[in-house]
């Protein structure tokens, strides 16, 4: 039961979170943009959440918070929506391929990194007490 | 007051999404939560998950393209399919994996999450909009 709660309540928050953060970068940066930063500072809470608390309040962070705050199927129609400019915009199949790629190498080994940076910060930041 | 009621409805979707996501990886019993867990498999649970939104997220933002007046969206595509994918949990089982020396199993795992949830999502637009159209 405690946790149900504790990952209702974290996705609550990120869920909407989500969508402001959203929003904002969207408008300023694009939706690209708005997704690495979203799935980065996501992964980089769970890695620190994981190695810096237990129980109920890591299940509430990384299961809820984290977990709803980050996404993967917005981040696919977005590369998706992304393959369908380069295309109209009459980009060559392969400057075309090559983009997208980057793209998606990038927008995928920068979240995996950020986990591993939240997850030495909170063994450093332990090693204080 | 609008923007408010619409961040709740992300906030019930999400919830929904992320209990289902919870739901998914305790039945493979994959709820991963220790890094270093030598015990730690190939994590279906969430490749399942990803590519399954993936696929649904195709669909309906074809078959919603139009409907904006609703709280159809926000619910659906921003809360329940945004709360039920995650990508931080993709990142951390990566890293378990690397940490256990799994290099070639973390790379399959990018690999085959990355390229299966972009199919998934070209394979659910593409459907839709032949329903759509005929």
């Amino acid at each position: 039961m405690s946790t149900i709660l504790a990952i209702s309540f974290g996705a609550f928050i990120g869920a909407p979170l989500r969508a402001l953060v959203e929003q904002y970068v969207t408008r300023v940066r694009g939706p690209l943009t708005s997704l690495l930063l979203i799935n980065s500072f996501g992964s980089l809470l769970a890695g620190f959440s994981i190695g810096a608390f237990s129980g109920d309040l890591r299940i509430l962070l990384v299961i809820g918070l984290a977990g709803a705050f980050t996404t993967f199927s917005g981040w696919a129609l977005a590369f998706t929506i992304y393959a369908d400019a380069l295309t109209q915009a009459g980009f060559a199949y392969s400057l075309r391929f090559a983009r997208l790629a980057v793209a998606v190498i990038f927008a995928t080994v920068v979240p995996v990194l950020a986990v591993w940076g939240g997850w030495l910060i909170s063994q450093h930041a332990s090693q204080g007490y | 007051m609008r923007e408010a009621s619409r961040l709740a409805v992300i906030g019930v979707g999400g919830v929904l999404g992320a209990l289902s996501r919870a739901g998914v990886s305790q039945f493979f019993d994959q709820d991963r939560l220790e890094l270093g867990d030598q015990s730690a498999s190939f994590p279906w649970a969430t490749l399942a998950i990803n590519v399954t939104g993936a696929f649904l997220i195709g669909i309906l933002a074809v078959a919603l393209i139009t409907d904006n007046s609703s709280y159809r969206k926000p619910f659906l595509i921003t809360g329940f399919l945004g709360g039920f994918t995650t990508f931080s949990a993709l990142a951390l089982e990566t890293v378990d994996l690397l940490d256990q020396g799994l290099w070639v199993t973390a790379m399959v795992y990018l690999i085959v999450t990355v390229g299966a949830g972009l199919l998934a999502v070209n394979i659910g637009v593409r459907a839709t909009r032949r329903v759509v159209r005929t």
